[in-house]
């Protein structure tokens, strides 16, 4: 497989305000495909953006080098940059401008002009489904409008590697749905290059060919969907609802050591990680063979005088094989 | 480079599309200066915006040989009450033209509520060394050079708005006797406050039309006596000159009722009466001129934190684009914008000034070429310490409220809001260097080069350091 991004030893380290570093990124080195759609996944905070603002070229890196279609970023930025798409998590679009203006402008950027730089900006406009709002100022659209011109903006050169972070942050599920298609669009009626980052699983599982899981700014997963789960195993996880009652570590150390198949047990209290909105404290009991193990754990916990609302069995996906590397929650 | 115009007509449309920023730009200004200007300088007629312009007048005269003195003529013009100046106050009538008038009855009021002249010699001097108010000059107490040098420190230090300097030799050289009327060269010396071009530009008016008047006098009767000379004859011009009055021709002469006067006390008066409310708007116009100029350069300048905010700013930098020309592009339009602003700004105060006048005058003066470089001066200076800020904040937030205090306190130290403060304090501030450059060019005072100097050694020294300060800063975006 021809190789589009190839990052070596990338490492970041920045100062704190009272002067004592922290590395955000911990030396990676990762390919990845022309033609696919690769997911960075991880929990906020993880370093995914950092390790891709450096691969566009935005912030310098410490130590490392990434080469886009075999330019380096740090001694070719300039034809590195030519061949990259961004499109941030933010609305990068000036609102007084028109979308049309916006594209324009952009495309200028990326040294379009004259007629071709108007033949890229009506097909994108077509693309994005805005032909008819183009004279519109930015600032008069909806968010997921804006989201679509944002997007526009970074395909309008038809770059061979589009870089997506979280697009999908904060808009309405029609508009995601609609965001998803494209980026599955690109690769497989463009033959564009994707690299996707963002925490939910969810989205990585539905448009990735390879997925690498960063944490603490190092890659600690990287593969095929397939090759991930592999590494949990056969392992269930059992998500048990308790509501408001309070569970104690001694319930969770019980679960995990004394029950047979239980490899690991955790408690998201309400109000928090994945509970964040909402009065539902969650037990996770990751299993192999769950629906075995289930009848044991609901006594265990019956025993300790709570009552179980409701019990979810999860098969095996990547938020298991993040749990599973981590101990921790996608969402934590 | 065309990217770089790209940025820049970007940054230009999107600041002259945005109503609200006109409004501080353009409108905001001018309807302050309009509106100072109507209250000030009225639609014709009423007293002048500039009165009592503290002036010195020091008169080193010794007289002529026939006892005229000249110097002292001139110092009775400008003070009233001095030896000279009872001298003037009891000129005989003349009579011109068949019209009788008195030196009394003429128009001097004018000329004495515009100035507040003052008689200064060696007494004055040491008064002024001796309470401090300006260094013992290095001459000898007493002496010319003495006087001299205390007159020009009183003007350096903004305690008067101009020194008038009348030489020894100033009626000598006047003179004229039958066998040789032709009179000779002197020159009157006028020590001037840059820092208050207006009054000093109407001061230095003053000045030479009384030269003038004192010279188109003599020249006149130099003639008179040449035509009854040559007409008469040698011995008959004895005579005749002995019959002719001299008190009551130099009454005559120096009256500025008379007609040989007249055109320059008429020019003094048009300075002060047809140009009134232009004055008002040159005054407080350069000021609101300069003071929003500064916040249109830091509105461009600052707005790089808002892109960076908005991420629009690293959507540029990711792009192939190199970082200069993006930082390039930014500056040059911020730097367009200014002067766009500031050009819309003297043409819109024209128009107003004219139209308070009823006639199209040019209130910036008839020299458009260093107009064009005040204007860029000015635009580089407040640029340039847009882009200082800009490297020192470190978000809006902390822009808007840093650049407000900031800029008010050097508007206020430049003399935008209505006081002035001794100079040495204003000249800390830019827009006591843009507001003084165009009121220079207002009065016709083409010396604007030290202002002009000041301002792009300002606006380059901030850049500079600003940009150095910005890239630093953004170096990690």
């Amino acid at each position: 497989m021809e190789t589009m991004v190839e990052i070596k030893d990338l490492t970041k380290t920045f100062k704190r305000p009272d002067g004592t570093p922290i590395q955000a990124v911990k030396g990676i080195s990762l390919d990845i495909y022309k033609g696919e759609i690769f997911s960075l996944l991880g929990p906020n905070g993880a370093g995914k953006t950092t390790t891709i603002s450096m691969i566009s070229g935005l912030i310098e890196p410490t130590a490392g080098d990434a080469k886009i279609g075999g330019y380096s970023i740090r001694e070719q930025p300039i034809k590195a940059k030519q061949l990259m798409g961004v499109i941030p998590q933010e609305v990068a679009l000036y609102p007084q401008l028109t979308a049309r203006q916006n594209l324009e402008f952009f495309g200028k950027m990326y040294g379009l002009w004259g007629k071709e730089l108007n033949r890229r900006v009506d097909e994108v406009l077509e693309l994005i489904g805005l032909t008819d709002r183009q004279k519109d100022r930015v600032q008069t659209y909806s968010g997921g409008m804006k989201r679509r011109v944002n997007i526009g903006v970074g395909l309008l050169h038809r770059p061979a590697l589009v870089y997506m972070d979280e697009p999908t942050v904060g808009i309405d599920p029609q508009s995601r749905r609609r965001i998803l298609d494209t980026v599955l669009q690109l690769r497989d009626e463009y033959g564009m290059t994707v690299l996707y980052t963002t925490h939910l699983m969810e989205e990585a599982q539905e448009l990735s060919d390879r997925v690498g899981i960063i944490d603490h700014g190092d890659i600690i997963a990287l593969g095929t969907q397939g090759e991930l789960i592999q590494q949990v195993g056969e392992q269930d996880r059992l998500i048990l609802n308790v509501g408001r009652q309070p569970v104690s570590a001694e319930l969770l150390k019980e679960l995990q050591d004394h029950i047979e198949g239980v490899t690991h047990a955790m408690y998201d209290p309400p109000g928090s990680g994945e509970n964040s909105h909402s009065d539902r404290g969650l037990i996770t009991v990751t299993a192999t063979r769950g629906r075995r193990a289930l009848p044991e754990i609901l006594h265990r916990i019956a025993e300790a005088g709570l009552e179980v609302q409701s019990v979810e069995v999860r098969e095996p996906d990547l938020e298991a094989v993040f749990l599973n590397l981590t101990g921790r929650a996608l969402r934590d | 480079m065309k990217k770089l115009w790209t940025i820049a007509w970007k940054e230009l449309y999107v600041r002259f599309t945005d109503r609200n920023l006109m409004l501080i730009m353009i409108a905001t200004p001018l309807a302050l200066s309009t509106i100072m200007g109507l209250a000030f300088g009225g639609l014709g007629g009423g007293s002048s915006p500039v009165t009592r312009i503290p002036v010195l007048v020091v008169n080193h005269d010794a007289g002529s040989e026939f006892g005229v003195n000249y110097g002292d003529i001139f110092l009775s013009i400008l003070v009233p009450g001095t030896d000279g100046a009872a001298a003037a106050g009891e000129l005989p009538a003349c009579s011109l033209d068949g019209g009788t008038k008195t030196g009394t009855e003429s128009d001097q009021f004018s000329l004495q509520e515009l100035t507040a002249a003052q008689a200064f010699g060696a007494e004055q001097a040491e008064a002024l060394v001796r309470e401090g108010s300006i260094p013992a000059p290095a001459a000898d107490p007493g002496s010319a050079a003495y006087v001299d040098s205390a007159a020009r420190s009183a003007v350096e230090r903004g305690l008067y708005a101009a020194a008038i300097i009348i030489p020894e030799d100033f009626s000598r050289q006047l003179s004229f006797s039958p066998a040789s009327p032709d009179t000779g060269r002197t020159q009157v010396t006028v020590y001037a406050d840059p820092g208050r071009p207006i009054s000093a530009g109407i001061i230095g008016s003053i000045a030479r039309g009384i030269t003038n008047q004192i010279a188109t006098g003599n020249i006149a009767i130099a003639a008179t006596l040449g035509e009854l000379q040559a007409s008469l004859g040698g011995p008959a011009m004895g005579q005749a000159a002995a019959n002719i009055d001299f008190a009551s021709a130099f009454a005559c002469a120096f009256d500025p009722g008379s007609s040989t006067i007249s055109i320059d006390r008429q020019m003094v008066r048009r300075a002060q009466q047809e140009n009134r409310a232009a004055l008002v708007l040159v005054v407080v116009g350069s000021a609101q001129a300069m003071f929003f100029a500064m916040f249109t350069a830091q509105f461009g300048v600052l707005n790089m934190h808002w892109e960076r905010r908005g991420w629009t700013l690293q959507r540029m930098l990711i792009s192939p684009t190199p970082r200069s020309i993006i930082m390039g592009g930014k500056l040059v339009g911020v730097f367009i914008s200014v002067v766009s602003q500031l050009v819309v700004l003297l043409l819109a105060l024209t128009l107003v000034g004219s139209l308070l006048q009823g006639r199209f005058i040019l209130i910036w003066g008839d020299q458009p070429l260093l107009i064009l470089i005040a204007i860029l001066a000015a635009s580089l200076a407040v640029s340039g310490f847009g882009m200082l800020l800009a490297g020192l904040v470190k978000s809006p937030e902390q822009a808007s409220v840093f650049t407000s205090a900031l800029n008010i306190g050097l508007a206020a130290l430049g003399g935008s809001f209505g006081f002035t403060l001794p100079k040495a304090i204003s000249q800390l501030s830019m827009v006591y260097w843009g507001r003084t450059t165009f009121e220079m060019l207002a009065v016709g005072n083409s010396d604007i080069w030290v202002n002009v100097l000041v301002l792009v050694l300002q606006g380059a020294v901030m850049y500079a350091i600003g940009l150095l300060l910005f890239n630093r800063r953004f170096e990690n975006v």
